[in-house]
């Protein structure tokens, strides 16, 4: 009698606390309380991790003006942030988790094409509205329409025409190309170059590879600095391209480095890894981080005197665009924060989110078209430390 | 070209070297195998080019405060992994030192963040035209620190008392302890004199690379395995013949073939010399003088 009285307290204690676990649970962590949650894949490791590390701020930013500013229809807005640690395998686990745990109501990230690409199918196929504020691979969202999104346009539409007048302007008639051959962003860099410089009847004299985060490229240069080009070509995350950058000058060469518009988009981990040898570095770039457009530049001025920053990176304005799009389609539709309209909320934000047009947001104007946003082509150089948008090349 | 990429590779081999003799001074005073070098050389690293970027202070004064940093994160290894752990275990020192060094990864990462750190260039305005090859002045002072160390350790060990009972107590510390050689201090030197190499070679390393990855502890550690594998356990020339190989094989590859058969080349060759003389290139049973 005594044990099986015991048993009963204990079994009842814990059944109790169970209950109470659950209840807190219900509360902090699956989608219960009273707030609309939007999460964020970021990524802590890969060649693009100081991207996400921006974009990161960026939706942060945008999550701290709307909670200041009431909340969406005042209801707060949380983030719930997640770390794929640059593994197509992980970012597989935690779509679902983001999903059917946490019940977000949309997603914001990866920054990458490598990550969309995995987290925007999986996600489509969830049905979460996604959207990449980086992600810039030609057919990145191939498997993740309706509900993928990408506010960077890809480096085939946005970049081609940018380099292919750089490299008439410029008569560039020798290249050579340095990427990754076994990272599929920076491998669609590659082709990207091949094409332009094969279009503009630019002879690659030398293609050299290495591994995303070696810390060496004095091989790859000394082979490159033999077949004297006129351009280096950086098809290489922003970390990447710095150290090769510093490693061209250091070996006393002066052609020119080349770079699409994400190196544009890691502008400021470019230039940390690079210093003073990244001057002069030529881009696409589909972003002005000193826009003249009013929305823009009020966001851009809140920004810079909110986070520090002289100038604000790409992603953390893409970032910054992505949350709040989210939010103005939830308002717009007048999506529930309980957990049991999550699912007709995602299909409305969805809804709302490809029939938006012309978003004035930190980046300028975004209008989606098959989910892909349409952006300026600019011309960007490296001038004392930064990317500045090259006014003079219209 | 070949002559640039000829010297690129010895100059990679010229720090690989440094840390693989730090692996095997630890293998022949205890058999065992420090996993945290690496990282020890990471962190001298990182802490040495951050005292290059934010003081004013003088490259040699960096790079000494490197040297003194591996030494005494290598001691601090030894008390944590080494000293208290039984030799019955000797799984339980490759875990403790694999643990130690993922932590100081872990404290590295959390105090200065994960990013890559630039390392500055030393001698910036220096450059040697030889013709067939160019040395810039950082090439200059590492092939000329590494060279420096290596005679110097050499010497070292050859002809000073605490260099013979280092290879007196690698060769039977039993022996040399019932002979009066304090095992124990012998040991706690040849451990910090690991650290001092490890913490050499980081900061050369990032010197030659431009910039230092709190991550890089454990690729490091990797590459100078595979020194001493293919040089043999304990051998002070097969490292420095191995590191050198893996050096000119590694910066070959990548300037003709592909930087991602780079490590695959390595590992064939390794596991050729495994199949072929299991000892390595000079180990154990070349000869008892080959041993440190």
């Amino acid at each position: 009698m005594i044990r099986a009285g015991t048993a009963g307290r204990v079994t009842a204690g814990l059944t109790a606390a169970t209950l109470v676990l659950a209840a807190c649970g219900e509360g902090s962590g699956s989608g219960g309380a009273a707030v609309y949650r939007i999460g964020l894949v970021t990524s802590s490791a890969g060649p693009f991790a100081s991207n996400a590390k921006t974009m990161e701020a960026g939706a942060a930013y945008a999550v701290k003006l709307l909670n200041e500013a009431g909340g969406i229809g005042g209801t707060e807005v949380e983030l719930v942030k997640v770390d794929s640690q640059n593994n197509p395998a992980t970012t597989a686990t935690l779509i679902p988790q983001l999903a059917t745990k946490q019940k977000v109501l949309a997603i914001v990230g990866p920054v990458d094409s490598a990550g969309c690409e995995v987290a925007c199918t999986a996600a489509n196929k969830l049905k979460v509205p996604i959207v990449s504020p980086g992600a810039a691979r030609p057919g990145v969202l191939e498997n993740a329409r309706p509900y993928g999104f990408t506010i960077a346009q890809p480096d085939a539409d946005n970049s081609t025409p940018v380099l292919t007048k750089i490299v008439q302007e410029k008569g560039l008639k020798r290249a050579a190309i340095i990427g990754d051959e076994a990272n599929a962003t920076t491998k669609a860099q590659a082709d990207l170059f091949r094409s332009v410089f094969g279009s503009t009847g630019v002879q690659v004299v030398k293609t050299a590879t290495f591994k995303s985060g070696d810390s060496s490229f004095a091989s790859q240069v000394t082979s490159v600095a033999s077949a004297k080009p006129d351009v280096l070509a950086l098809a290489a995350g922003p970390d990447d391209a710095g150290r090769i950058a510093r490693e061209v000058r250091s070996q006393g060469q002066t052609f020119t480095l080349l770079g699409t518009g994400s190196l544009q988009s890691g502008g400021a981990a470019y230039v940390a890894a690079g210093g003073k040898a990244t001057e002069g570095t030529l881009a696409a770039a589909q972003y002005d981080p000193h826009s003249a457009a009013p929305a823009a530049k009020a966001l851009l001025d809140k920004a810079q005197a909110a986070s520090g920053q002289a100038e604000i990176p790409l992603n953390f304005a893409y970032a910054f665009d992505a949350v709040h799009m989210i939010a103005k389609a939830i308002e717009e539709k007048g999506v529930k924060s309980d957990s049991d309209g999550v699912v007709k909320g995602r299909v409305a934000v969805q809804e709302a989110l490809n029939g938006m047009r012309n978003h004035q947001g930190m980046a300028d104007a975004t209008t989606f078209k098959d989910g892909i946003a349409q952006r300026p082509q600019l011309r960007a150089v490296v001038q004392n430390g930064k990317f500045v948008i090259d006014k003079s090349a219209g | 070209m070949l002559a640039q990429q000829l010297f690129n590779g010895l100059l990679l081999g010229a720090t690989f070297c440094l840390v693989a003799l730090g692996f095997n001074l630890v293998v022949g005073a205890m058999d065992r195998l420090n996993f945290a070098l690496g990282e020890t050389a990471m962190v001298s690293a990182v802490l040495g080019a951050l005292i290059m970027t934010e003081t004013p202070v003088p490259f040699p004064v960096a790079f000494a405060a490197a040297t003194a940093i591996g030494g005494g994160v290598a001691v601090a290894v030894y008390y944590l992994s080494f000293r208290f752990v039984s030799a019955d275990f000797p799984t339980a020192s490759i875990l403790s030192s694999l643990g130690c060094g993922l932590v100081l990864t872990a404290v590295v990462t959390k105090a200065f963040g994960s990013h890559q750190r630039s390392v500055p260039d030393v001698l910036s305005g220096v450059r040697l035209d030889l013709g067939v090859l160019t040395v810039s002045g950082a090439q200059l002072v590492i092939l000329l620190l590494a060279t420096l160390l290596t005679a110097g350790l050499y010497l070292f060990l050859e002809r000073t008392p605490w260099g013979t009972a280092i290879r007196a107590v690698s060769d039977d510390a039993t022996m040399a302890g019932l002979l009066g050689v304090p095992v124990q201090r012998v040991i706690l030197l040849t451990f910090a004199l690991s650290g001092v190499l490890a913490g050499a070679a980081g900061l050369l390393t990032g010197l030659a690379y431009h910039s230092i990855s709190p991550f890089d502890g454990f690729t490091t550690t990797l590459t100078a395995l595979m020194i001493i594998v293919l040089g043999g356990l304990g051998s002070v020339t097969g490292g420095v013949v191995a590191a050198l190989v893996i050096g000119l094989i590694q910066t070959l590859t990548v300037a003709y073939l592909s930087a991602t058969l780079r490590d695959l080349i390595v590992f064939i060759l390794v596991g050729i010399v495994l199949l072929v003389r299991p000892q390595g290139l000079f180990g154990r049973n070349a000869g008892v003088l080959e041993r440190v």
